[in-house]
């Protein structure tokens, strides 16, 4: 097997890590501020696809443009449609069901989010059909470049992962360098103490579950042209995003993108070497069961995950 | 049979008339004949037992966990591996299936007992999921096993005394063990071990420093919940004559979580009526229309917003606890 191989499979590792970082930045903050448990935010990656792809296939449509750099922005005009259909979406959901639920228990928030959960698979099977849809990357973006003398590796991924970095950045300014980032982290490790310092806490909430469907929006409607959109590919996201929160500790951004790029790595890493050596059978459940024992062993000796921000 | 036996109260109430219902109707069922009727019912009897050792953990214990399917997973395919294997004995295959779902419970429960509130929630969804991939990677020889799951050659065989193939003695065993396992789970719930269970949920500070071990009591709890729930899997597996991943999937665990919370948690009835109205809505809606879950989803809302105490709540004397 090739170096050249190897480095690309780390750089998908990275890209998928970056990925789910967009993921578990809004779901770490959902969990860590609000104490809210949220079963819906794998919906919001499925539904961003969805929404997403529509978009991008009635905007082409629409404009009958044939030039490159002109379907290009079309895509990118379709991006930010889609995140914003579901970002609205989201809004709505807020407004009328979350928060009446904020005061419940954890179990509470489980089984309405599950309801809901079970209601926008069928919601997108209804709207979209059970088939999985698939949308062309945009044509400037189907040559693979030349990363490294000798080494070359898919534009469209170094694309997505470039974008992803800078909402990583932009997150991190957001969080560390502004007033509003400076409620966020006062959140997460202290929500009564914000709120009876007088502090809007409701608007923060709002705040942050719509940041939190934009980051997600964006990951499945930015992978959309690489595995294509289909029903209930939210919900295995979800849980690997779950798996990183958990890693990272509910509540650290940090810990979150730490965590997000270790399981990145492991996944695709996993994928591609255990089946050489265990065979197509075992291989590749093995890979898939690694990140769940890496987070095992994690919280074996970290039980509140490696960057928890602390409370009280 | 001591006062107050199954309820704890001394008058016969509502509670008791449900239940004696429910038992008529599960002795005479089989009767009847009709055997997508009776498939039905023995199913409520089986799912009903796994609802019951999730209710152990989650109404007593206050440990919400989301990945009981792990278990119903467990004993369905230590049955049918043990059968491939050339094991058919009913009294190897079963003990085994409950034995090895409550090593797994020990090894889970020992990592994901270190944690609380929303990563214990998550951990044990975790866990499934690795064991949802590991059902996964299971083959027998070329043809079983992996995503298409396993087929049970032959239902279990309990030297000649019990004849599993037919419907009506297979509903009538389940319908006894179901019987056995309300009975011992509620000679466990009313113990001193269950009372330091819930008091590990009311206040776990205080049980520590009463002397109390709380992470050894969850864990025993823990392991007899995975025993209860890896029985009802090998049931399971005995019922429908087959198994496969799909049976570990998290949307099990999280029906499972309804059947219960709609019953009513920290009850024994709750989760058997929880289950009776799950699978009957199931069966009811998905009769009309293939988008069974676009009704049941926002049904599940209404219910926690309006409706938390689950159906066993309303028929509960008021005042009275569990």
């Amino acid at each position: 097997m090739s170096l050249l191989l190897i480095i690309e499979q780390m750089l998908n590792g990275v890209q998928f890590g970056i990925m789910l970082f967009l993921m578990a930045a809004g779901l770490t903050l959902i969990f860590g501020i609000m104490d809210f448990v949220n079963l819906t935010h794998g919906s919001l990656y499925m539904l961003g696809g969805f929404f997403g792809a529509k978009s991008i296939a009635w905007l082409t449509a629409l404009t009958g443009w044939s030039d490159i750099w002109l379907l290009t922005l079309l895509f990118v005009l379709g991006v930010m449609l889609g995140i914003l259909i579901t970002v609205g979406l989201n809004a709505i959901l807020e407004v009328t069901i979350f928060r009446r639920l904020y005061s419940g228990t954890h179990l509470d928030h489980v089984l309405a989010t599950f309801g809901l959960l079970l209601f926008f698979n069928e919601f997108a099977k209804i709207l979209f059909g059970s088939e999985p849809m698939n949308v062309p990357k945009p044509p400037t973006l189907l040559s693979p470049i030349e990363i490294i003398p000798g080494i070359t590796y898919s534009s469209y991924r170094l694309a997505i992962t470039v974008v992803g970095i800078l909402a990583a950045i932009g997150l991190y300014l957001l969080i560390s360098r502004t007033r509003v980032g400076m409620l966020i982290r006062a959140g997460a490790s202290n929500r009564e103490m914000v709120a009876g310092l007088g502090m809007n806490i409701n608007r923060l909430f709002t705040l942050v579950f719509a940041l939190g469907a934009g980051l997600a929006a964006l990951a499945g409607v930015m992978t959309t042209p690489l595995t294509s959109v289909q029903v209930g590919i939210g919900e295995e996201i979800m849980i690997l995003t779950f798996v990183v929160i958990v890693i990272g500790g509910i509540g650290s951004i940090r810990g979150a993108f730490i965590a997000s790029i270790l399981i990145g790595l492991i996944d695709t890493i996993g994928r591609f070497l255990l089946p050489m050596f265990l065979g197509y059978t075992l291989g590749p459940a093995i890979a898939a069961m690694a990140i769940y024992l890496a987070m095992a062993g994690v919280l074996f000796f970290r039980p509140s995950g490696l960057f928890a921000p602390g409370r009280g | 049979m001591p006062k107050g036996l199954l309820f704890g109260s001394r008058s016969f109430d509502l509670r008791h008339l449900t239940m004696l219902v429910l038992l008529a109707v599960m002795l005479i069922l089989p009767l009847f004949g009709d055997a997508y009727l009776l498939r039905v019912a023995t199913r409520v009897i089986v799912l009903s037992m796994v609802a019951i050792s999730l209710d152990i953990l989650l109404g007593y214990g206050g440990l919400i966990s989301f990945g009981h399917a792990m278990f119903l997973g467990s004993g369905g395919y230590v049955l049918g591996v043990l059968t491939y294997l050339g094991i058919g004995n009913g009294f190897v295959v079963y003990p085994a299936a409950i034995a090895l779902s409550v090593v797994l419970a020990c090894i889970v429960g020992m990592i994901v007992l270190r944690t609380v509130g929303v990563y214990f929630i998550m951990i044990t969804l975790a866990f499934a999921q690795m064991l949802y991939y590991l059902a996964n990677g299971i083959r027998i020889g070329e043809n079983y096993g992996g995503d298409e799951g396993l087929p049970l050659p032959s239902r279990t065989d309990f030297l000649g005394a019990l004849n599993f193939n037919d419907p009506a003695v297979f509903h009538y065993f389940t319908l006894a063990i179901l019987v056995a396992i309300l009975y011992v789970s509620y000679k466990l719930v009313n113990s001193r071990f269950g009372r330091v269970i819930k008091a590990c949920r009311d206040n776990e500070r205080r049980a520590k420093s009463l002397g109390y071990n709380t992470f050894g009591y969850r864990l025993v709890a823990f392991m007899i919940s995975g025993g209860i729930a890896g029985l009802a899997g090998a049931l399971h597996m005995n019922l429908q004559k087959f198994v496969s991943p799909d049976e570990l999937h998290w949307i099990i665990s999280g029906d499972l979580l309804i059947m219960v919370i709609v019953g009513g948690a920290n009850s024994l009835i709750g989760p058997i009526i929880g289950t009776g109205v799950f699978v009957l809505l199931e069966e009811g809606i998905s009769n009309l229309t293939e988008h069974w879950m676009a009704i049941f989803g926002p049904m599940l809302i209404l219910i926690v917003l309006f409706g938390r105490r689950g159906i066993y709540g309303l028929i509960k004397p008021k005042g009275e606890d569990g």
